[in-house]
């Protein structure tokens, strides 16, 4: 590492005398299947040619990113029992690409998700050992639960999981996974019988790079939050304004200790977007132009019919919000649903539209479109650097609105001012991606089991009817 | 005459890259074994992909204890990763040490192994061509991105190896890939006639099985090519001697051949395949040499399919 105190002499008002302060962590979200990402734009390239993973990954290494991050697809989306067709629709295979990025970049870690419903143990341990091997300890896997039938359709499992049991089976599969990797710095041999698994065999020998791919987790319940502090490296969360973000991270970091685990040892990375201007007042306009491109005519319809749960196809978009209440039944799969009360929040709607007198569309551009860093490079900047010394983050996931061109600019302006201000690396760490983030060494699959075992006590006691999971076809 | 040269490549993330670099450009393809004591055969072919540009990359797949959906995105992706040279060698899994390793159901004989499999064949090529070619439209009067019509559920329903049954619905998450039927390579044996004839490429080892070339040649109503599989000569006078057999398994109906060499191995026997072994086929008139090939194919890379002289294939959906 160079001398960054040395370089920067200036000194900011931040800096403590102690040390150089905290670090801003920068990764790449590559655009997903929902309407933050842009197609109608002449810029926007393939989501599904290598060249537009190649080209963000290579760009986000080139900017010192910690990872690039690809979501998973296991079934299109529906919107009134058909295929839904305003977003981009379609994406590869998470680990093949992976696997791809892995030969054109060095340094860059390589994440994805991958659901713990519908896959093996041994098979999805196997696939990202791999991925650790060809990339020299550069995986990474977000662990997420899917527990609706909906998606089972496409698998020998089908749906069964009750939603109780979600986080369990999640908790054991990482465990059984960790275990695996174990065992490869060894002969590979393994057993494992629990509720849900039961196993045994020998697993590829070969120590992993990095010791263990690194773990995500995405939930916000507060059973989400406790898996997370006791199976995952980094939490992705959907608190991106700095004041839900310190919050959170705050009561995340606060249940470290009770499972032996130290702060820096798990790392929260809000998902954010950042739109620039070369002024203040440009980078505004610049959000409101891709704001409306985000948000179609057809598409705000769309998005109100999700919360309303029926069909407003006869309404305009560009007139107000429809005068009808919600349905109360779902029209759309394969979705996360993050509005749980309909009536409350149609009701404040209703309010803001009224108030600040928006057409239908644009209340949905008010309420949905919103852009989490808005401003010039040194503006943002400042405040990605201050966002994490007050602790509402200790990185940041970018999720741009473009393919594959979207962090460009980030990289090109933003990151010369985070080095400017002291607080971004201008070099790659040695070693794997445990080092790019600045996590501690793995520790073995007892140790975790250990920890949550103290930390929960009789609470977690085996429940009578998980027996029967493992037998479904 | 054109015989196809394979060989394979063991997933080594030691010599695969430079034996991979080799080949590229020499052998029409590689095939990478996975019996699941090593490395994931999809994922290194994945990253073989991005570092070679002419060879054709079929990874292996024992698809017993695996997903069909996941397999189907899986091999559309290094489709599109490699530029239309993927393929996949499909084989399965019968014994009880393979099944604990999954812990789903138990082992079963390689019978049903097979007809499942066969089945499995169908079900991947359904659910690459679940989204037509033109799917994607971008449509801004409509803010459409697809049109929907032009993508299909496969509604498919198959019977495991155990005798229970599942169904994949579809469509894929990913859209068609380039080949749009990246060739599927099954091993003959006996009792699979059912995979065998569902494949586009066959491979028949008459060393260790009981079906013959000959065999081969009167069942295959589809012509598909037949592969004998051969060790990979290991000296300078074997590789010699290649060309003499290699000329009477063609003389016989085989397409071509596939080496089998050794992790330790294939680096080494990949110099000799392109030093020695192939300018003796191209010697030998058994080969046409890389330059008359590429004329063929206009100057560019040619795709998979069309280097092993595989029809463009037609989507099981064309006109639904």
């Amino acid at each position: 590492m160079p001398d960054l105190d040395s370089s920067h002499t200036s000194g900011s008002p931040d800096r403590s005398i102690l040390g150089q302060p905290r670090q801003v962590h920068l990764a790449a979200h590559f655009p997903g299947v929902n309407n933050t990402t842009v197609w109608s734009d002449p810029a926007s390239g393939s989501h599904i040619e290598f060249d537009s993973f190649s080209h963000l990954a290579q760009t986000a290494e080139a900017g010192l990113f910690d990872f690039f991050f690809l979501a998973e697809g296991l079934r299109l989306r529906e919107h009134q029992g058909r295929i839904f067709d305003l977003d981009v629709v379609g994406r590869p295979n998470t680990t093949a690409v992976l696997s791809a990025l892995a030969a054109v970049t060095k340094h860059i870690g390589l994440a994805g998700t991958l659901s713990s419903t519908f896959n093996e143990p041994f098979d999805i341990a196997r696939r990202l050992a791999t991925i650790d091997h060809l990339s020299n300890g550069r995986a990474a896997w977000n662990v997420v639960t899917t527990s609706n039938a909906f998606t089972g359709e496409n698998f020998r499992r089908g749906g069964y999981l009750d939603y109780a049991d979600r986080y369990r089976r999640a908790e054991d599969f990482i465990d059984v996974a960790r275990k695996l990797w174990d065992t490869a710095a060894g002969d590979g041999a393994f057993t494992h019988d629990s509720d849900f698994f039961d196993i045994s065999g020998r697993f590829p020998a070969g120590a992993l790079p990095g010791g263990h791919p690194v773990v995500f987790q995405a939930g916000d319940s507060d059973s989400g939050r406790d898996f997370a502090v006791g199976s995952a490296d980094v939490v992705f969360t959907r608190h991106s304004d700095p004041e839900s973000g310190r919050r959170f991270y705050a009561d995340v970091k606060s249940r470290l200790a009770r499972y032996g685990r130290t702060e820096d040892s798990l790392k929260i990375y809000p998902g954010v977007s950042i739109i620039l201007g070369d002024t203040p007042a440009e980078a505004i306009e610049h959000s409101r132009e891709v704001a409306s491109q985000q948000v179609s005519e057809a598409g705000a319809i769309a998005f109100l019919e999700r919360v309303w749960d029926r069909d407003l196809s006869a309404f305009d978009p560009n007139g107000p919000l429809p005068d009808v209440p919600p349905a109360g039944e779902s029209i759309s799969q394969g979705r996360v649903k993050h509005i749980k009360d309909a009536e409350a929040t149609i009701a404040s709607w209703r309010q803001i539209a009224e108030a600040e007198k928006l057409t239908a569309r644009e209340l949905v551009i008010r309420v949905s479109a919103r852009h989490s860093y808005v401003g010039t490079p040194a503006q943002v900047a400042a405040e990605l650097a201050e966002a994490v010394r007050t602790k509402a983050a200790d990185g940041f996931i970018l999720v741009p609105h473009l393919t594959p061109g979207g962090l460009d600019e980030v990289v090109e302006k933003v990151v010369p001012e985070l080095q400017e201000l002291g607080v971004y690396r201008t070099e790659y760490p040695d070693g794997s991606l445990r080092e790019n983030i600045g996590l501690p060494a793995a520790r073995s699959a007892a140790d975790w089991a250990a920890a949550r075992r103290d930390a929960r006590g009789a609470a977690d006691s085996h429940s009578p009817h998980v027996r029967e999971l493992k037998e479904v076809g | 005459m054109s015989l196809i040269i394979a060989t394979t490549l063991a997933p080594d993330p030691t010599t695969g890259p430079a034996t991979a670099k080799t080949l590229d450009g020499h052998a029409d393809f590689a095939l990478i074994p996975d019996d699941l004591t090593g490395l994931d055969a999809i994922e290194f072919a994945s990253w073989i992909g991005p570092l070679t540009s002419r060879l054709g990359i079929l990874p292996e797949a024992r698809i017993t204890h695996l997903e069909p959906f996941h397999l189907a995105t899986a091999s559309a992706t290094l489709d599109y990763v490699a530029r239309a040279r993927a393929g996949l060698a499909v084989d399965i899994s019968t014994t009880p040490t393979e099944a604990d390793l999954f812990g789903r159901r138990a082992s079963a004989p390689a019978a049903d192994a097979w007809a499942e499999a066969a089945g499995v064949i169908d079900v991947i090529r359904r659910l690459w061509d679940s989204w037509d070619d033109d799917a994607i439209i971008r449509d801004r009067a409509t803010d459409r991105y697809i049109d929907r019509d032009r993508l299909h559920y496969i509604d498919a329903h198959l019977r495991d190896s155990t005798g229970t049954d599942y169904s994949v619905l579809g469509p894929s998450i990913t859209p068609r890939p380039p080949q749009g039927h990246p060739p599927i390579v099954v091993r003959a044996e006996t009792g699979n006639e059912a995979a065998r004839a569902a494949a586009d490429l066959v491979l028949v080892d008459e060393a260790a099985g009981s079906v013959s070339l000959e065999d081969l040649h009167t069942e295959l109503a589809s012509g598909a090519p037949v592969l004998a599989v051969l060790p990979a000569p290991a000296t300078r006078v074997e590789a010699a001697e290649l060309v003499g057999s290699v000329r009477v398994l063609s003389e016989r109906g085989a397409s071509g051949v596939l080496l089998t060499t050794s992790a330790e191995e294939q680096l080494e026997f990949s110099v000799r395949l392109v030093s020695e072994i192939i300018p003796s086929l191209h010697a030998a008139g058994l080969r046409e040499t890389p330059g008359a090939a590429a004329a063929r194919n206009g100057g560019g890379p040619a795709d998979l399919r069309t280097r092993l002289g595989l029809a463009p294939a037609v989507s099981l959906y064309a006109g639904a």
